[in-house]
């Protein structure tokens, strides 16, 4: 809660409508109501006597009675007839809270649901059209139960027996972590966890989570593990990965927005030349297999008869 | 006279008005006004305005009546000012508070719980400590995510500088932005582009150094029509509304299976290395199911639709004959 002027008017133009409905209020009951400060709150009461009708004559002024607010902490308005609803939600806050709602009814289920799409339609339907807009992603829509069972054992501090895909190896791992935290980035949502198989700090991407099951076991504690702050690049390549370069067409440019690369070069009809750190060369396979044929590993020449061999036995397939 | 009290003065002058009020009668009816010199009063003037605005409070100008003269009139219209009733059941606005939880970004949350006190004093009980289930969150990690956004409430024409999409070069862009969307964690502006005349959509991660406020509030219309709801959804991937066939190897492609609706074991392959199963699985387009294919390698293969079948041959044909 702020102490500017803005910030002040706009909570006694919700504070004064309440009062003029409730008849009188007692200062916490208001402030639980509003979600404010009770202490902000009468401070806030001492400015409306000096407000009201032009001309502020004694008989034009907002009334507060300062002296049941003094000894029994009720709050009393007189005088302010013109101000006996609240202000209209501002365009900010009419896309705030109606874009929060949808976000929220992406992982909402049951009654839950039906009570936010409910609340949805009607505040739309009163509030002006927004200008902020969120589109979840879908994969971030069937993960709720998973997300919030992670996130309630971030909180109770247990460990976490995880079944975890690897699309890299095309395989199902276990392990054990004790969760740490869990991050919204990108489109995606990860936990955060000290992993006892790879004995160290892992990011779990929570759609690769085929089972999460919370062990009676309290996690360790890791306090040198700090939180991941908001600008923090998920991954960083290992330098010591060895360096592969390819040449994109433009269907496959999105690669050098979307990973990690040491450099770009531009090249004649759109092409794009990339150079990347390659940790495991079947994550490599797998995503020259995606944009086949729109990519040429151009160096190192193992990787580029690998990507060949790859293409030639999935084709058999088809023979 | 403090700044709060003038503020809410000038509120409540604009809204007892049954007509436009001048800005000269403005400045003689306030203390703080009619003290300051022209050029201050003229400044404070215009942020007290703007701040009532940010408020929700629709202050409203009114050039030249024949009786004023030139002189721009203004006020707030009761009826515009007040929140609309809303009729929340009670498990409607047990939800809402949840909201709380879901920005995070200080300038949004702020928002949220300011849209959320309105509906309080309008005499709605929002439980702000609702736990039961976990809120998504919307993280907004860009720095130029502010300026976008309040340029777009306020209506502000904006200049940046711009690299597009895998390109080194910068160059210097013109907006009249209409609002920002987020589409798979990504925000973009979207707004008339003034060099080109056109709608256009800028990826915020690819504005360079500073972006430049140029001129006043509410300086363009946003044209009527728009619809950022629609605009975002068609950013962002279809749904995937076909069904395709895909051979896979036993114990292989476990993302896909995972995904599959239907899974026939022990079918005949192309192949009698391991076995093979089948997977009915949903697709949004015949390219979108190859690239989720092909990713598997010689662990799977397209068999119907007969259209993504043949895109899969000629891109692997394609790679293998180089």
């Amino acid at each position: 809660m702020t102490t500017g002027a803005k910030e002040q008017v706009g909570r006694l133009l919700a504070l004064v409508p309440m009062i003029r409905r409730e008849g009188e209020m007692s200062v916490e009951a208001a402030a639980t109501a509003l979600g404010m400060d009770p202490e902000q709150l009468v401070t806030d009461l001492r400015v409306l006597i000096y407000c009201g009708w032009p001309g502020w004559m004694p008989g034009d002024l907002i009334e507060v009675d300062l002296e049941v607010l003094d000894e029994d902490g009720l709050i009393r308005i007189h005088n302010a007839d013109y101000l006996s609803t609240p202000l209209r939600l501002s365009a900010a806050e009419a896309s705030a809270i109606t874009v929060a709602l949808r976000t929220l009814r992406e992982s909402a289920q049951g009654e839950t649901l039906q009570s936010l799409d409910g609340a949805l339609a009607k505040i739309e339907a009163v509030a002006e059209e927004g200008r902020v807009e969120v589109h979840v992603p879908e994969q971030q829509r069937g993960i709720g139960e998973t997300r919030s069972t992670l996130t309630r054992a971030c909180t109770d501090r247990r460990q976490v027996q995880l079944t975890y895909y690897v699309p890299a190896r095309d395989e199902n791992t276990e392990r054990t972590v004790d969760p740490l935290e869990v991050v919204d980035r990108e489109g995606a949502s990860y936990l955060q966890a000290w992993c006892h198989l790879a004995n160290g700090r892992r990011l779990f991407r929570i759609d690769r989570i085929v089972d999460a099951r919370v062990l009676e076991s309290s996690a360790d504690e890791h306090p040198e593990v700090e939180p991941l702050s908001l600008t923090d690049r998920l991954f960083t390549p290992s330098p010591d990965a060895p360096l592969v370069t390819l040449r994109l067409k433009p269907e496959a440019r999105w690669v050098a927005e979307y990973y990690p690369v040491e450099s770009t070069k531009e090249r004649a009809r759109g092409r794009l030349e990339v150079t990347l750190r390659v940790a495991d060369e079947r994550w490599l396979n797998r995503l020259l297999l995606r944009l086949a044929p729109h990519v040429t590993v151009l160096s190192p020449q193992e990787y580029a008869d690998a990507y060949a061999a790859a293409a030639q036995d999935a084709l058999r397939l088809y023979q | 006279m403090t700044k709060s009290e003038r503020l809410l003065n000038l509120l409540i002058l604009l809204l007892v008005q049954r007509n436009y009020i001048t800005k000269q009668r403005i400045r003689q009816t306030i203390p703080s006004y009619r003290e300051a010199s022209e050029d201050a009063f003229e400044r404070m003037f215009d942020r007290d305005k703007d701040e009532l605005r940010a408020l929700g409070a629709p202050v409203v100008a009114e050039a030249t009546d024949a009786y004023f003269g030139d002189e721009v009139g203004y006020r707030i219209r009761p009826d515009d000012f007040a929140l609309p009733g809303i009729d929340l059941t009670a498990d409607e606005a047990a939800v809402v508070g949840l909201a709380t939880r879901v920005w995070q970004h200080a300038g949004l949350a702020g928002a949220t719980s300011d849209a959320l006190t309105k509906l309080s004093a309008a005499g709605l009980e929002i439980d702000r400590r609702r736990l039961d289930i976990a809120a998504p969150v919307v993280t907004v990690a860009d720095e130029h995510f502010d300026v976008f956004w309040q340029a777009s409430l306020e209506r502000i024409r904006l200049s940046f500088d711009y690299q597009r999409s895998g390109s080194q070069e910068v160059t210097r862009r013109h907006l009249e932005p209409w609002g920002v969307v987020s589409s798979s964690g990504r925000w973009y502006v979207v707004g008339q582009d003034t060099d080109r005349g056109e709608p256009r959509l800028f990826r915020l991660s690819r504005v360079r150094g500073k972006v430049s406020r140029n001129g006043k509030a509410g300086a363009y219309d946003i044209p009527a029509g728009i619809n950022l709801r629609d605009l975002t959804r068609s950013l962002s991937p279809a749904p995937a509304t076909e069904t395709a066939l895909v051979l896979v190897r036993s114990d292989a492609a476990l993302s896909l299976r995972r995904t599959a609706t239907e899974v026939e074991a022990g079918v005949p392959g192309p192949d009698t290395e391991t076995g093979w199963d089948r997977l009915r699985v949903a697709y949004s387009s015949p390219a979108n199911l190859v690239d989720d294919v092909l990713v598997f390698g010689h662990d799977a293969c397209i068999e119907a639709p007969q259209e993504a079948r043949e895109l899969a041959i000629t891109r692997l044909s394609e790679v293998v004959s180089r």
